[in-house]
């Protein structure tokens, strides 16, 4: 019977992560930048997690158990890639030139992305399991393993930094406007 | 980064964050209620979490594609990004003279893009200007360009800008009471209580125009109306 009742809420568990993958997705891309990547970070994740179904202490931790293995997969690519940068002050940079300004949807997302991936890479993983995953401070806390008021400092800085980036992209368009009307 | 984050900007991320007890919460809110700074930067914090929720919220996986539920969260939120984007933007257009009598272009395309009502909320805090009359103008242009589309529009007054309500002082009551016969449950206006407590506090007249709405607090009724997808313009 007891067997039965693991198995079930094994069920229920396996469930519930497979229903994340999509979610983790986003956080991881917004993460590394490279969508190939992204979906290796989800698939290694999602692997290690249904691995090690049975050390889930707290079926209520599930998000912040699955962000730490994510984490963990992130920053072992990142040392194994990348060894000697300082992980938490990373800036990714794709070389891709912001789009053009436009309220095309797509890309607004773009430049927003593109404003994202210029934060310190500490700096983005704490904004995105924020306003990407709605993880409290502490789910954040946990799964970074870093303390509350790091999150919270990191945050604060993190929005300030893409507040910035973004109004600097649309500054340096509306100069862009003017130097092209005048050479007209 | 070894500048110090000072503890407004701390508190601000929380409550846009909930992550703020009631006391707390109701504390920020009162310093919030107090300041013009404080009250901008509350709602570009609000501006750049919608941001950031949208800016991927049409990626499916990259190999997974499945659709869990935050691809309907996603479509519903893909029309405001637009707008949230163009309104963020607008924000800091404040010193380029652009004008203010009618809807930006950037809001017809967020209305072409979705089948949803728009939901603007202006919120005026003085008359500096002439904001008065441009936050009328604004709202009536919003109306009469996509009131066929269902767009709604809330004028929220708070401040000195409550002078904008008060029949005593307002040079615009025929027209607030006037344009809400015209749009009826499309346009609201909203007056702040604790605005007029202090009016009357200080022995000031502060009836209201017929026409106007009174919130306990305005800052709070714009954080709920932020939290239900409003979008916020300061005027």
């Amino acid at each position: 019977m007891k067997k039965l009742i693991i198995s079930s809420k094994h069920r229920q568990l396996r469930k519930r992560i497979c229903e994340q993958r999509t979610a983790m997705y986003r956080v991881a891309l917004s993460w590394c930048n490279e969508p190939a990547l992204a979906d290796d970070l989800v698939q290694e994740t999602t692997l290690t997690a249904l691995k090690k179904l049975d050390q889930l202490k707290d079926d209520a931790r599930l998000e912040a158990w699955l962000y730490r293995i994510l984490n963990n997969c992130w920053l072992g690519y990142l040392r194994k890639n990348r060894p000697t940068v300082d992980i938490d002050n990373m800036i990714l940079d794709n070389g891709e030139e912001p789009p053009e300004q436009s309220l095309q949807q797509h890309q607004v997302s773009m430049r927003v992305r593109h404003a994202i991936s210029q934060l310190p890479m500490g700096q983005r993983q704490v904004l995105t399991l924020v306003d990407l995953q709605e993880l409290s401070y502490k789910e954040v806390s946990e799964a970074l393993d870093i303390p509350i008021g790091t999150v919270m400092s990191r945050i604060s800085r993190a929005r300030q930094g893409l507040k910035e980036l973004l109004m600097t992209s649309k500054e340096e368009l509306r100069i862009q406007r003017q130097h092209l009307k005048r050479v007209k | 980064m070894n500048d110090q984050i000072n503890k407004e900007t701390l508190d601000l991320n929380a409550l846009v964050d909930r992550e703020l007890g009631p006391q707390e919460r109701e504390h920020v809110l009162s310093e919030v209620d107090k300041d013009a700074m404080l009250r901008q930067d509350l709602s570009d914090l609000y501006h750049l979490k919608e941001m950031v929720r949208s800016a991927y919220s049409d990626e499916k996986g990259y190999t997974t594609g499945s659709s869990g539920d935050w691809l309907g969260r996603g479509g519903a939120i893909a029309a405001s990004v637009i707008l949230l984007a163009a309104v963020f933007a607008g924000g800091y257009q404040a010193g380029t003279g652009k004008s203010m009598t009618e809807p930006s272009a950037d809001v017809f395309h967020m209305t072409q893009a979705t089948a949803d009502p728009g939901r603007v909320m202006l919120y005026v805090s003085s008359d500096e200007g002439g904001k008065f009359k441009q936050t009328l103008d604004q709202a009536q242009a919003y109306l009469d360009m996509y009131g066929n589309r269902g767009i709604n529009v809330i004028v929220v007054a708070s401040a000195d800008g409550t002078d904008l309500f008060r029949k005593s002082i307002t040079p615009y009551e025929e027209r607030i009471n006037n344009l809400k016969v015209r749009y009826g449950e499309s346009l609201d206006f909203i007056a702040c209580n604790n605005a007029i407590t202090r009016l009357r506090n200080e022995g000031a007249d502060a009836d209201l125009v017929n026409a106007v709405d009174v919130a306990p607090s305005a800052v709070q009724y714009v954080v709920d109306r932020l939290r239900e997808g409003w979008t916020y313009v300061a005027i």
